[in-house]
């Protein structure tokens, strides 16, 4: 019981990571990113093929940002310009485009077998029967390591500038600010922490192959997001813990209904998850969370 | 030169399927004013609404097809006008994570009921008709024939009848119609509805050519919004020739990439043409 609270802390802490990078996006700058997951493949694959290789892990997480530091710049100059509604699919459309790379690269990646025996980090320092709550604990230093840095930005006059962007890019524009530069500051720094939690969980899981990396992992971040509330930091950690308590506990539904076989269930989860983002949409209007909030809440 | 030519026929039998698809995602944006991600899975729902009377039922290809359009006309334009329109959400993003919702739940209700495994329409054997170096089946025929005369059809709506006029003046500006007096409630279902019915009939000629999947609709998401963002979103010539360049690019690339890449070969080439035209190739600024 004690090693599932801490798996699931840790998928929390993952998945709070993740959401926090896409709440700096959306929720502070407005930029409608419906590709996360790909800064999070880029993150895990990094981590994997490298540490496999023989690299240390930090050093593997590092170079995983790197790469999506480089790979958010490109999508950010090319792409940034465009209306937000061509961003988003986009965005969508890249992220897809990876993990059609990484399903036929066979080479680098192994395909649709994927990366198997990803060493855990410090493993031969940590008796074996800690090493969760030692990965948790990882995890936890990075998050708060992570939210602190996004809390400082956030109210610092870079933060200002993003949410004046938001709110309204010419008035930002006529300060002498660019939008453009200020946005892909923004889009690079969520991408980075996306990609931590990428590496932090393949590092995890021990195993990465392109089926995790598919747009649900969006999705869910998005849901986490919206839950949580916009802009607000505190809530992306919030609004993670929800998403994963639902995701993980959905899991048991093969024990309640016997009769269903695995498909049909995991098509139910599936339709639970859809209304489940519909409804969300419908209460985030009803409060008028989405396009009106200016505060930071954080 | 004969391998050219047979994926120019091929290509332009991806590029029906797309043009279908394209033409009612494009008007649902100049008419509803978001990306409707939920789109491709109304060809998923033609394709096995059709299924259901061919594959379950066993009647003929003929009926089942009349039928499935039938049913998933009615089944699509219900869900899309309760889903964006009587949810009260209002707004690009909003309207496109509800549309994500859509989709996720129209895949999996249909992969609950049929199982995601392939599937395959039951339809008579087919002799390949020979012209020169291209052969082509009957279905193949019936295809290319009803996408061309589907967006002939389209064109003379949009030109040729009131509801077209309302429908390119909505797209140009909402405000102005209902000032105007316009029934702007009525246009957006209709719109629904000839968007539900464009895509369900390429869903079931997809059917009527390879075999279908739930997720199938997820599959052609990236050719088809690559197809209507060349274009320019919200014109529905834009989306035709988008749609072709698209289909036919996609079977070229074959000559020299493996076709897995298909996907990533519209997605370069929507990459591409955003970089030089950022509006689309036909699309309005702003």
């Amino acid at each position: 019981m004690i090693d599932y609270i801490v798996a699931l802390a840790t998928l929390v802490g993952i998945q709070a990571l993740l959401t926090l990078g896409l709440n700096f996006h959306f929720g502070l700058t407005g930029i409608v990113n419906f590709g996360q997951v790909a800064f999070y493949g880029i993150g895990a694959y990094a981590s994997a093929i490298l540490s496999v290789a023989g690299w240390p892990a930090p050093f593997a997480m590092l170079a995983g940002v790197a790469i999506c530091v480089l790979a958010s710049s490109l999508l950010g100059l090319t792409t940034l310009r465009l209306r937000e509604d061509y961003f988003a699919i986009l965005t969508l459309g890249f992220s897809e485009v990876l993990r059609i790379l990484a399903l036929n690269w066979r080479d680098l990646t192994n395909g649709a077998f994927g990366i198997p025996g990803i060493p855990r980090p410090f493993e031969s320092y940590i008796v074996p029967a800690s090493y969760g709550l030692f990965y948790l604990a990882l995890v936890t230093v990075l998050l708060v390591v992570a939210f602190a840095l996004c809390r400082v930005l956030a109210l610092s006059p870079f933060g200002r500038t993003l949410r004046a962007i938001k709110d309204d890019d010419q008035a930002a524009m006529s300060f002498g600010k660019n939008p453009l530069r200020f946005r892909l500051l923004s889009l690079i720094w969520g991408a980075s922490l996306a990609s931590v939690a990428g590496s932090l969980w393949a590092h995890y899981i021990t195993f990465v192959v392109p089926d995790q990396f598919t747009p649900e992992v969006t999705f869910y971040a998005w849901m986490a997001m919206i839950i949580g509330g916009l802009g607000s930091m505190p809530g992306s950690i919030a609004g993670a813990a929800v998403m994963v308590v639902l995701l993980e506990g959905t899991r048991f539904g093969n024990d309640l209904i016997p009769f269903l076989d695995a498909p049909r269930m995991a098509a139910i989860r599936q339709i639970f998850i859809g209304l489940g983002l519909i409804a969300l949409m419908v209460r985030a209007s009803r409060r008028a969370w989405i396009g009106q909030q200016t505060a930071p809440s954080t | 030169m004969a391998e050219l030519v047979n994926l120019t026929v091929s290509g332009s039998l991806t590029a029906s399927f797309l043009v279908l698809g394209a033409i009612g995602l494009t008007i649902t944006f100049g008419v509803l004013r978001f990306a409707n991600i939920a789109h491709p899975d109304f060809m998923m729902l033609g394709a096995y609404s059709a299924f259901f009377f061919n594959g379950v039922l066993g009647l003929p290809f003929l009926p089942s097809a009349l039928l499935g359009l039938c049913s998933a006309v009615l089944i699509g334009t219900a869900i899309a006008w309760i889903a964006y329109d009587r949810l009260d959400v209002r707004g690009p993003v909003p309207l496109l994570i509800v549309s994500i919702g859509v989709s996720l739940v129209l895949r999996h209700v249909v992969q609950f009921l049929f199982g995601s495994d392939f599937r395959q329409f039951s339809t008579p054997l087919q002799r390949p008709y020979v012209f020169g170096p291209v052969r082509l089946t009957s279905s193949q025929i019936a295809t290319l024939a009803v996408a061309v005369l589907l967006v002939v059809a389209v064109h003379i709506i949009l030109t040729r009848t009131k509801f077209g006029r309302t429908l390119r003046a909505m797209a140009d500006n909402p405000t102005l119609c209902e000032i105007a007096g316009v029934d702007v409630a009525h246009a957006r279902i209709t719109v629904m509805g000839i968007a539900v019915f464009l895509a369900a009939t390429a869903g079931i000629l997809f059917g009527l050519n390879f075999i279908i999947q739930p997720s199938m609709g997820w599959d052609f998401l990236i050719p088809i919004f690559s197809a209507t963002i060349l274009g320019g979103i919200g014109n529905p010539y834009g989306a035709m020739v988008g749609a072709l360049t698209i289909g036919v690019t996609q079977e070229w690339s074959t000559l020299f990439l493996s076709p897995v890449y298909k996907d990533v070969v519209s997605f370069a080439v929507l990459a591409l043409c955003l970089l030089l035209r950022p509006q689309g190739l036909w699309g309005k600024v702003g």
